[in-house]
């Protein structure tokens, strides 16, 4: 097992006739000093300014019983990271996403080696990468460059943006993305958006009460690890395309993989247990029908079949 | 069967019979075999040890592969009876009004609820075998209020709503929790604790009403 985490470059300041630094960005809140001849160099005995890129930044993996260094993967020119790692698989191959001021990268999981590499907008990076659909998503900028980006996974080498999806530009408070089965979230402090994967296009908007800001130590959320509907949202969710259900095997791929932690699975909506019209057994869906929204029990019990999961059915009165 | 609610899963008018919709359930899930509108009166007595192929022969099809004999079969009467916010929850009342479960309304409800649970459970012994390791009756309640769960128990072991004597396996609840947090609130973590607290205060009543009933095998 593998701790992995993104180290925070300690850059030093010692610039003795600095302006005052009361707050972030400064006190112009550009993050521009009116101060001259800053030192900029680094090393050993050197200082080095916080916002000048640098190019012996790195990526840590420790094995998690030994506490032994497993390898260090260098970021290349890059500023400082404050968010978590997101482990993933893409073709056969695990990656660690993680991003730091100026970029977003995907490691070798085994050996640390890095992968690809594509600019983002930070320069603390705060927010952290979530993964889904295979894409990254990134959440980053200040001062009216604020933007999520969608960057397709499979690259590799310095990708600048030909592996760019899609980018949102958007004012305001940046903060980690949330990935759950129905898709990208993206939080702020009046509302949750969940966008479509594959293009920024909101579906639906969640409204907030409360403080948002960036949450620096919030791992991205690897699904079955937190509540989620087993009902779907896309057609393509759980089938394929539950619009037209065929063949032996109509399943999406990732849906399976993503429930495979579950020993017991309870089929509620899936059988429209709550406020239906159905009563008789004639009424129920049946398994040849391509539409399978409620879904026929015989699909429910080949899911649990195929996942040696226990079938908890919730039958009940429906109409009034 | 005619009147109000006759063509529910399970309504009065079920009676002392088990729930048809869920014999049917049962057999398809046990066999693979759809028995689709065959009457199923004849074969009562005999459906724990029907195969597949008798079953066919009886007038179903098989539409499926069964569920894994290593798999079990939890069965749940509706979902959150007690939450007027759902269809049921009052189709509940009127039923259990109806029966004279109880004059208050949304007890008679609680009560209805249990009553056609052993309906289901029944349809269930009657396919499985009331002794199977497989199968896993539930009676599905609320968590923040453990009256329910104990008007359930007392359907269930009264042998005139349960003269089969049919057995639960399990009190099910949801205890959802944090829901009244202020997450902007100074003290949040406390008021997620202390929800969490009270969330298991709930199980632990239920635990507790379950430990004093016979109603488990």
């Amino acid at each position: 097992m593998l701790v992995i985490g993104a180290m925070i470059v300690n850059a030093i300041v010692h610039a003795v006739h600095a302006d005052d630094w009361p707050r972030f960005r400064g006190i112009s809140t550009q993050g521009v000093s009116s101060e001259t001849n800053v030192p900029l160099k680094r090393g050993a005995e050197e200082t080095i300014a916080c916002k000048t890129p640098w190019d012996q930044a790195y990526v840590l993996a420790l094995d998690a019983k030994t506490g032994k260094e497993r390898w260090q993967g260098k970021r290349g020119m890059s500023r400082i990271s404050h968010g978590a790692p997101c482990i993933r698989e893409h073709d056969g191959q695990t990656q660690v996403v993680t991003e730091a001021g100026d970029v977003v990268q995907g490691f070798d999981l085994k050996t640390g080696k890095r992968l690809w590499s594509s600019p983002v907008t930070g320069e603390g990076k705060v927010p952290s990468a979530v993964v889904g659909e295979g894409l990254v998503f990134t959440s980053g900028g200040w001062g009216g460059k604020e933007s999520i980006k969608a960057f397709k996974l499979g690259g590799q080498g310095d990708l600048q943006e030909s592996n760019l999806v899609w980018q949102h530009d958007r004012r305001g408070a940046i903060t980690s993305g949330l990935y759950f089965w129905e898709g990208p979230y993206s939080v702020s402090a009046e509302f949750a958006a969940q966008a479509q994967g594959v293009a920024w296009d909101v579906v639906r908007k969640h409204a907030l009460s409360g403080v948002a800001g960036s949450a620096p130590n919030t791992p991205s959320m690897e699904l079955g690890g937190n509540f989620w509907n087993i009902g779907w949202h896309k057609p393509s969710d759980c089938f394929v395309d539950w619009q037209n259900v065929q063949g032996d095997n109509p399943w999406n791929p990732q849906f399976l993989k993503d429930i495979a932690i579950y020993k017991s699975l309870r089929f509620m909506d899936w059988d429209n247990a709550n406020n239906s019209g159905r009563s008789r057994w004639a009424e129920r869906n049946r398994k040849d029908s391509p539409k399978q929204n409620p879904v026929a029990y015989e699909w429910m019990i080949d899911l649990c079949n195929r996942m040696n999961a226990d079938l908890w059915v919730a039958l009940g009165p429906t109409r009034r | 069967m005619g009147g109000p609610g006759a063509h529910k899963t399970v309504s009065r008018n079920t009676g002392d019979q088990p729930c048809d919709y869920a014999l049917r359930l049962c057999l398809l899930v046990k066999t693979g075999v759809d028995m689709k509108e065959v009457d199923l009166q004849p074969l009562l007595d005999r459906m724990a040890k029907m195969t597949a192929q008798e079953l066919v022969a009886a007038g179903g099809q098989k539409t499926c592969e069964p569920l894994k004999p290593n798999l079990r079969l939890y069965v749940e009467y509706s979902n959150e009876t007690w939450n007027g916010a759902f269809q049921q929850s009052h189709y509940c009342c009127d039923e259990g009004t109806a029966l004279g479960l109880d004059e208050n309304r949304w007890t008679a409800g609680f009560r209805f609820h249990a009553w056609a649970a052993v309906r289901l459970f029944r349809a269930a012994d009657l396919v499985l075998g009331a002794d199977s390791k497989r199968l896993v009756r539930v009676l599905a309640t609320q968590s923040a209020n453990s009256w329910i769960a104990g008007q359930h128990l007392e359907v269930v072991k009264d042998p005139k709503f349960n003269p089969w004597q049919v057995k639960a396996d399990a009190i099910a609840t949801a205890p959802y929790f944090g829901h009244d947090v202020q997450g902007d609130a100074p003290d949040a973590v406390a008021q997620m604790r202390q929800a969490i607290r009270r969330s298991a205060d709930d199980s632990a009543k239920h635990k507790k009403l379950a430990d004093a009933a016979p109603v488990w095998p």
